[in-house]
């Protein structure tokens, strides 16, 4: 066992440490500034592709450096800890879709760019009516000689109003099983017949959007993997969803801690408790996800164990969250300081996005424990 | 990084398993009248009760192993003093500069002492002490305290006789201060304990204590696995409840986390000693607060048969209550984690005005 890195990890870590040292840029625009909050993010992006950061576990021939993920576990820790966004995670698990299931033109046409932060992807998976029921979605699209002809809804779209492509699932056969009749594709954003809503969420920003869908075209070109890879596709997607970007927010998480040590009193035995409850969920977090790291480093693709890790960032995410609205005083009731409600917010959807905390239960329970289904 | 055991260690937790399963008890009605000697014979010919010792006075591998054979013991519920009476005082003798042949002694099984810890202060009983306690004093023939406080040299006292205590499968002892019994070699050579050593022996209890519960927390949900997938109620396996399923999957979570912490504070403290004091706060924490939760579930999910005697499930639980509560339950070591943070910001600040 071995906490620490290798020669060659503290390597990478010290000459991180240094370009980050010349080139943090000013802290990020608050959460509810979304528009801001992009654009800093893209510059961001753009930022760490020219240092060299990006796409380090992806192969040399699409821009990437061929590292093993522990890299891009560093990386996203060193940034979390200077309290600026993670490598865009639409990069490491929308850019894993187009590596396992795009063809050579795809993978030249769209993973450069994606790479590069010129091209902004979003991922239009859910629906009103297909939530934690994914494989129920209803979106269909039609094959009509060298296009497909979509119809339907997508919902809690991410960045949707500032995305160029999504990567989209839609059922293109509804005469086999859900799962089998699902496709995915690669959707122009600007093509006629999208109409993009933001939707307003409860600390103010708009970050989800739903997406309406009339007699879009997509070429045949675009469609990833064949006709009724689709659900596997999502499920290699969102298992890629966590592993290094969340030790990224475990970083961040602790350096939330840290802020919130100064506002600890020295007799305040119940809010010491509490803090200590929190550092614990997030030092059990963050310590549980180095072991899936270390699988995923040794090559196993990530299984269902990597609900227990979300279900762990779940615990410490709203432990803090809770602990930063308690740590504050009248000012976060006033609305003078929005950065309290706001954090504690936005950490009630850690059990929502993602797969809902229930369907992570599930999992856990029938494939983890092996309890039987009905 | 590479944060998982490897195949020997996987092997040493398995066979103690086996090894603690064979020779335990059959049924927690044997647990009151059971003699652990074979065990502790056993464990001793595995050579485990220098783990973590250097090899200078007979110890081999490392504090990690240590913390997988206590892992294994609490999983197989072993009625056995492994860590109150073996590994703890042994790592307290070698780190108060103890002589040879008494550390010898006790690397091999053949003379077991205890540690007295005060029950108010939460550390080695020293000269100020009113009280001490012996956990897991099982075949002790004294308890080792300080002469001092917090530093200084060890002495021994005697050992009330056992009490039918909470836990079924250690005893507690009460330690008689006032009464001091010769050991031949335990003053050592040089002045006794430090400040370090004693910081680094709480870290490991602590860090072992961890362990202990992670296996008890193991060996609680399997227990509860498997009784929710036999019994059958509204003609079907109870397993199939979302709301045992859910609560089910919860401790595993626990479990995970429980693990991960107790993990890092073992490797910390021969590796990163500088991070070793908080890790092992926080496993202590941790495992203290979601072991009792664990054991608790299981419980819950036996129904009326986990009310009774004759169901493993209550020996799970009293030893979680028993490891929680020594060197202090998760309200203690929160609160320690908050100080040292709340210290850490200070010293930034005071650093940033001095800049």
């Amino acid at each position: 066992m071995d906490y620490g890195d290798s020669p060659d990890e503290a390597a990478f870590r010290t000459d991180l440490r240094a370009w980050l040292a010349e080139h943090v840029p000013p802290p990020p625009p608050p959460l509810w500034e979304t528009e801001a909050t992009h654009h800093y993010k893209v510059s961001w992006m753009r930022a760490l592709y020219d240092g060299g950061w990006v796409g380090l576990s992806w192969p040399a021939e699409f821009g990437g450096r061929g590292l093993s993920p522990l890299y891009e576990a560093i990386l996203n820790e060193e940034l979390g800890a200077a309290g600026v966004p993670n490598a865009a995670s639409s990069v490491s698990f929308l850019g894993r879709a187009i590596l396992e299931y795009g063809t050579e033109r795809q993978c030249h046409a769209f993973l450069p760019k994606l790479l590069r932060g010129e091209s902004t992807w979003c991922e239009g998976f859910s629906e009103p009516a297909a939530g934690s029921d994914l494989a129920s979605l209803s979106t269909f699209a039609e094959r009509r000689g060298d296009v497909y002809v979509v119809n339907g809804q997508k919902l809690w779209t991410g960045g949707a109003q500032y995305a160029d492509r999504c990567l989209l699932l839609a059922r293109t056969d509804r005469n086999v099983p859900k799962h089998q009749g699902i496709t995915t594709f690669i959707l122009r954003m600007d093509a006629p017949g999208i109409t993009v809503r933001p939707i307003l969420q409860v600390w103010g920003g708009t970050r989800f959007c739903e997406v309406f869908l009339e007699d879009v075209e997509v070429p045949v070109e675009d469609r990833l993997g064949r006709e009724g890879q689709g659900w596997n596709l999502a499920t290699v997607v969102l298992a890629y969803e966590r592993g290094p970007t969340e030790l990224g927010v475990v970083a961040t998480h602790r350096a939330e801690l840290a802020r919130l040590a100064g506002k600890l009193s020295d007799h305040d035995t119940a809010a010491d408790e509490a803090f200590g409850r929190a550092w614990a969920a997030v030092e059990a977090c963050r310590l549980q996800l180095l072991e899936g790291l270390t699988r995923r480093a040794m090559g196993e693709p990530p299984g269902p164990a990597s609900s227990v890790g979300k279900l762990l960032m779940i615990r410490a995410e709203q432990m803090l969250g809770s602990l930063e609205f308690d740590c504050a005083d009248e000012t976060a009731v006033t609305g003078e300081d929005q950065l309290p409600s706001t954090r504690y917010l936005w950490s009630r959807a850690a059990s929502v996005y993602g797969g809902a905390e229930q369907i992570q239960r599930n999992i856990v329970a029938q494939r983890v424990l092996g309890l039987p289904r009905r | 990084m590479h944060v998982l055991l490897n195949d020997e260690e996987r092997l040493l937790a398995e066979s103690v398993f086996q090894q603690a399963r064979d020779l335990g008890a059959a049924t927690p009605g044997e647990f009151r009248a059971y003699d652990d000697s074979k065990l502790w014979a056993a464990l001793a010919a595995m050579d485990v009760l220098g783990l973590g010792l250097p090899a200078s006075v007979g110890g081999v591998g490392t504090i990690l192993d240590a913390a997988i054979v206590a892992m294994s013991l609490g999983r197989a519920l072993a009625p056995v003093s492994y860590l109150g009476g073996g590994v703890l005082p042994g790592q307290l003798l070698v780190a108060a500069g103890a002589g040879p042949d008494l550390i010898e002694e006790v690397v091999t099984g053949a003379r077991r002492f205890a540690v007295g810890i005060d029950p108010v202060t939460h550390t080695i009983a020293g000269k100020s002490s009113s009280e001490a306690l012996a956990w897991d004093s099982a075949g002790a023939e004294a308890a080792l305290v300080l002469d001092g406080d917090g530093v200084g040299r060890l002495v021994a006292v005697s050992l009330e006789s056992a009490s039918v205590g909470l836990d079924l499968t250690r005893e507690v002892r009460r330690c008689v201060l006032g009464d001091r019994i010769h050991v031949e070699g335990l003053a050592g050579s040089d002045g006794g304990l430090r400040p370090t050593d004693l910081a680094r022996w709480e870290a490991l209890a602590l860090t072992l204590l961890s362990a202990d519960m992670v296996g008890v927390m193991e060996g609680a949900l399997r227990l509860g696995v498997e009784h929710v997938t036999t019994r059958q109620q509204f003609g079907v396996s109870i397993g199939t409840f979302q709301a045992l399923q859910h609560l089910l999957a919860e401790q595993q979570v626990s479990i995970e986390g429980a693990r991960a912490t107790t993990f890092f504070a073992a490797w910390a403290i021969e590796n990163r000693p500088g991070e070793a004091t908080l890790g092992a706060h926080t496993a202590k924490a941790y495992c203290s607060e979601h072991g009792r939760r664990v054991c608790e579930a299981v419980l819950q999910v036996h129904g009326g048969m986990g009310m009774t005697w004759e169901c493993f499930a209550h020996g799970f639980l009293k030893r979680l209550l028993s490891d929680r509560s020594a060197l202090g339950d998760e309200r203690r070591h929160y609160r320690i984690i908050a100080a040292s943070q709340r210290s850490v910001r200070r010293e930034e600040a005071l650093s940033g005005l001095r800049r």
